[in-house]
């Protein structure tokens, strides 16, 4: 890892290529390649999503599905299996209410119908409750049916006891008419002898005989009519009583008709006995049928006791019910509250789903972000940094740098394009090198002698007046030595011309090693003659570098046929000066070659000095 | 109606009602049912129907009727209209082919027109009042004369034999003796005769005697008295007891053993008219056979027994003219021709009463107990 400023100026950390093989990849993706895995990942990340949200659509589906197909058909056959339950016990009502056989018929047929309409409901409602459940319910059927099993016995007996009962009503009745037939025109003639009797009572002359006689009859006749009034009371009594209600209004009834029965039967003592006799037989007839086991009233009371014990069955068949409907009840509450789990698990789970797609849009949009964000800035950004900085070394002229990576890509392209630049402006560098070397070159040739290296008049003509004012400036004294080479001409004659140069070389490197300050000139003032400017210098210190000028070209020994000595030779003239405003640097010129024609003078291989110079003004 | 018969017997009324022939649910069978009091107080009428029925089938086919078993169903309307409506409602529900019954007038009455409207033919044996054959029911037949002919009958008696007498009408509200007594005053008056008092009391009343001395007052020789039998018993009783000085005569309710004891002596001589012998009028080789199968079927030939012999007859001798069971077809069948009966030879009018060679009510006198022609 390497820091790199990013284009916002914090420091990123940021892989460099060749770490790895992904980061190597994505590093070294391209804007286009860039977006084009962006764009891929989030068009992969939206599949994602939107495979997501289809299958917990598809879970929550499911949840409702398990719901509607399982949870449902169990509640609803927990009611429905109430429902018949309770339909089955209402049966038993209708069973006591049956007074004919076909009233039976109907209730039996209901009653069966009943029991088909519960086999189903129970049978599914059995199916889906653990066995405990189940076990209670069957037993709250079996008692049911057994109930009504008893409740059909009653019926069929209530039907009998109802037949017997009206063959009771029909004896009775057929008994009271024979009352009525035996009492009912003796009472008319009663109340109409009666009346006759009344009327004959008010003739003039009374008919007694007839009086008599109808007195006798009628007065037989009186307790008759009582005894018809109590029969009559008998009767109505004994055929309401067999419609009485209730068990107490019939032993009330009871009382009311025994005690008449006495009472009757006091009056039928009093009636004429032929009459009596008549109808004693009918009288013991009634008694009987009131007091016999087979009698209305006996027969009333086991009805009465036979739907009292059927009011029992159906009260206990309403506690059947009541169970069932607690055990309906608990149920259909489990089932209930599994559909409220169901619920609140398919709520849970479509919360979750939501969240999960939430959490997946989420994510997938924080890592779109942090793809876009980090791979664009530790990549794109690093690469584009990298390539700005390559520009910039290589415009600061620093080429020893590392390029950025070349590719096909736009920043690859981009690469390309700094490694050329590179390339151009490395070679631009080294052109303007040459050039520069070229221009050094061409100065140096400009002010320098081309076959010895010294610097040639031109540069000696400028130096000099430079330092003549310099020298003037500082009121320090200058001197300049003129050197020529003895018999030169000779030497070329007979050595050739190269041989000349070579000693004009030879001397010149002895000038250039003795000429060493830099403020000096070596100069090669033309020919076989040499200048030499010495600033600061007095005059015994231009004899000094003279005579030691002298020395060393003589000591190089270059041999010279057409020298007194063998060898060449220089003779020097040394001026020197302080420069002031009367004299001139031409004057110390004219000096130094006055001396130098003095020491050729006086012998050649000499320094000769010209003293005039050391004047003052 | 009032035609109360004694009921002595009631365990073997129920012994009968239970004896009902199965129904046999044959579809193909043609179905006869005989409706009347089976039980009860009339239960006597509804034997007597069962039994002239059975015998007439038993008699005049081989059970059988254009090639189908005849099957016979017995119902009870102890001679009560408003279980003779529910039961006529029950009948229709599954029509039979023809219906015999009902018995008492007032039954026949409520059933009839339900009958009617689903093309069952009825034929009565005893419904006398007059009405019956007056609601524009083709389908409907008896076999027994109008009330009101008991009145012109009367009013011939009284004419005969009272015609120049003060002539006194006693009678009740119910709908029997005020038709009775109607016809009688319009018959009487055809013959230019008016009755000098028409009373009316109440049934019932403890006594009759200010009726009497009403019609002692008014002078009357005759008295034409139209009621029930104890009603009538107490007013010929009281009548004797106080010497009225007037004739009485009546109608068929005497014919009851309670108008006997109630009257006691003074039954005896009162003339009254009555539904006539028809085993005493009609030549005995008509009646051989039936009176056999009557017998055969445990009954004496009495009462009402020839007349369902002779409605058997009527629909059995209908259908085969007719060869068909539509009630339409078999009524105009009835019409078409003279029938020869148990009754001797018969024909109906367009309203359904029966027209015979002899009058259909004949004049009956107590004597000592016994009913005997009156001459």
């Amino acid at each position: 890892m390497r820091r790199f400023r990013g284009l916002s100026g914090r420091q990123v950390n940021v892989s460099l290529p060749g770490k790895s093989g992904v980061r190597a990849l994505l590093s070294g993706l391209g804007i286009r390649a860039s977006f084009m895995l962006g764009l891929g990942a989030m068009a992969v990340f939206m599949l994602v999503v939107v495979f997501t949200s289809l299958a917990t659509s598809a879970g929550l589906l499911r949840d409702v599905g398990n719901i509607v197909d399982e949870q449902l058909p169990a509640t609803l056959a927990s009611l429905s299996a109430a429902r018949a339950m309770d339909r089955l016990a209402a049966t038993g009502s209708s069973l006591m209410a049956v007074r004919s056989v076909a009233e039976r018929d109907a209730a039996v047929q209901r009653v069966t119908s009943a029991q088909l309409d519960l086999q189903q409901p129970l049978t599914e409602l059995l199916q889906g409750i653990e066995e405990e459940a189940a076990d209670e319910l069957i037993g709250l059927r079996d008692e049911l049916q057994q109930n009504l099993t008893f409740l059909q016995h009653m019926a069929d007996e209530r039907i009998a006891l109802i037949e017997a009962k009206q063959q009771a009503r029909g004896l009775l009745l057929a008994n009271l008419q024979s009352f009525q037939q035996q009492l009912t025109y003796r009472v008319r003639i009663l109340e109409g002898d009666s009346d006759v009797l009344r009327l004959l009572l008010t003739r003039p002359t009374l008919p007694m005989a007839q009086i008599t006689t109808l007195t006798a009859e009628t007065s037989a006749l009186i307790p008759i009519s009582r005894f018809y009034a109590e029969i009559e009371a008998i009767g109505g009594r004994l055929l309401s009583a067999s419609q009485d209600p209730a068990l107490s209004a019939l032993e009330l009834s009871e009382q009311v008709i025994s005690h008449s029965l006495n009472l009757a039967d006091s009056t039928l003592s009093r009636v004429p006995q032929d009459i009596a006799l008549e109808l004693r037989q009918y009288f013991d007839q009634l008694q009987d049928q009131i007091e016999a086991d087979e009698g209305l009233l006996s027969l009333h009371r086991r009805e009465l006791l036979l739907l009292a014990q059927g009011e029992l069955l159906n009260q206990n068949n309403q506690q059947i019910i009541a169970r069932v409907d607690v055990a309906t009840t608990a149920l259909l509450n489990r089932e209930l509250m599994a559909i409220d789990q169901a619920g609140d698990q398919l709520a849970l789970s479509s919360q979750n789903a939501l969240s999960l797609l939430l959490l997946v849009t989420f994510l997938g949009i924080v890592g779109m972000a942090a793809y876009f964000y980090l791979h664009v800035r530790s990549h794109l950004i690093v690469r584009l940094d990298r390539l700005s900085q390559s520009m910039q070394m290589i415009v600061a002229g620093k080429y020893d740098i590392e390029l950025p990576a070349r590719g096909a890509d736009e920043l690859g392209r981009l690469g390309n394009a700094v490694h050329q630049f590179h390339k151009v402006a490395l070679e631009a560098i080294q052109r303007e090198s040459e050039l520069q070397k070229l221009n050094k070159r061409l100065e140096q040739l400009s002010i320098s002698d081309s076959l010895t290296g010294l610097a040639n008049r031109r540069r000696f003509d400028e130096v000099l007046p430079a330092e003549w004012s310099r020298a003037a400036r500082a009121r320090q004294s200058m001197a300049v030595l003129m050197i020529d080479v003895d018999y030169f001409k000779p030497f070329n004659d007979r050595y050739g011309h190269q041989a000349g140069d070579e000693c004009l070389k030879q001397i010149a490197a002895v000038l250039k090693g003795r000429i060493t300050r830099p403020s000096d000139l070596a100069a090669r003032y033309g020919g076989e003659e040499f200048s030499v400017v010495l600033a600061h210098c007095n005059i015994d210190g231009a004899n000094v570098i003279a005579e030691q000028i002298r020395q060393e070209i003589e000591s190089l020994q270059i041999k010279h046929a057409d020298s007194q000595v063998g060898v060449v030779t220089v003779s020097i003239g040394a001026a020197a000066i302080t420069p002031s405003s009367q004299s001139s640097a031409d004057e110390l010129i004219r000096c130094a070659d006055q001396a130098l024609y003095k020491a050729k003078e006086t012998g050649r291989n000499r320094v000769a000095e010209n003293l005039e110079m050391m004047l003052p003004g | 109606m009032k035609r109360q018969i004694c009921i002595l017997l009631l365990l073997f009324t129920l012994a009968v009602a239970q004896a009902q022939p199965p129904e046999n649910d044959n579809n193909d069978s043609i179905h006869l049912a005989v409706v009347g009091p089976m039980v009860g107080t009339s239960f006597a009428i509804g034997m007597q129907f069962r039994a002239g029925v059975h015998a007439a089938i038993n008699t005049l086919t081989d059970s059988t009727l254009l090639g189908r078993p005849i099957r016979i169903s017995v119902h009870d309307d102890q001679c009560i209209r408003s279980i003779a409506e529910s039961l006529s409602q029950d009948l229709v529900q599954n029509p039979p082919d023809v219906i015999i019954g009902h018995s008492c007038s007032a039954t026949t009455k409520a059933a009839a027109p339900r009958y009617a409207e689903h093309q069952i033919l009825q034929i009565t044996p005893s419904s006398t009042a007059t009405g019956i054959t007056e609601m524009g029911i083709s389908t409907l037949f008896r076999m027994i004369g109008r009330d009101n002919v008991q009145g012109q009958m009367a009013a011939d008696w009284l004419a005969r034999h009272h015609g120049d007498q003060r002539i006194g009408v006693f009678r009740f509200p119910g709908e029997y003796s005020m038709e009775l007594t109607r016809s009688a005053i319009n018959a009487l008056a055809e013959a230019g005769i008016e009755p000098a008092i028409i009373v009316q009391s109440s049934a019932s009343a403890i006594s009759y005697l200010d009726e009497i001395v009403q019609f002692m007052e008014a002078d009357v020789d005759v008295v034409y008295l139209v009621g029930g039998a104890l009603d009538s018993g107490v007013f010929v009783r009281q009548s004797h007891q106080v010497a009225a000085p007037y004739d009485i005569v009546s109608s068929d309710t005497l014919v009851a053993a309670i108008f006997m004891e109630t009257a006691g002596a003074a039954a005896d001589g009162v003339p009254f008219t009555f539904p006539a012998d028809v085993a005493a009028i009609v030549d005995k080789d008509l009646t051989r056979d039936a009176v056999a199968a009557i017998r055969a079927q445990g009954m004496t030939p009495e009462g009402y027994t020839l007349l369902a012999y002779a409605a058997a007859q009527v629909w059995v001798e209908g259908v085969h003219r007719a060869q068909s069971l539509q009630a339409a077809d078999i009524a105009a069948a009835i019409r078409s021709a003279p029938l020869e009966t148990v009754l001797g030879p018969i024909t109906f009018d367009d309203k359904g009463d029966i027209r015979t060679e002899y009058a259909p009510f004949s004049w009956f006198v107590w004597q000592a107990g016994q009913r005997v022609p009156a001459r």
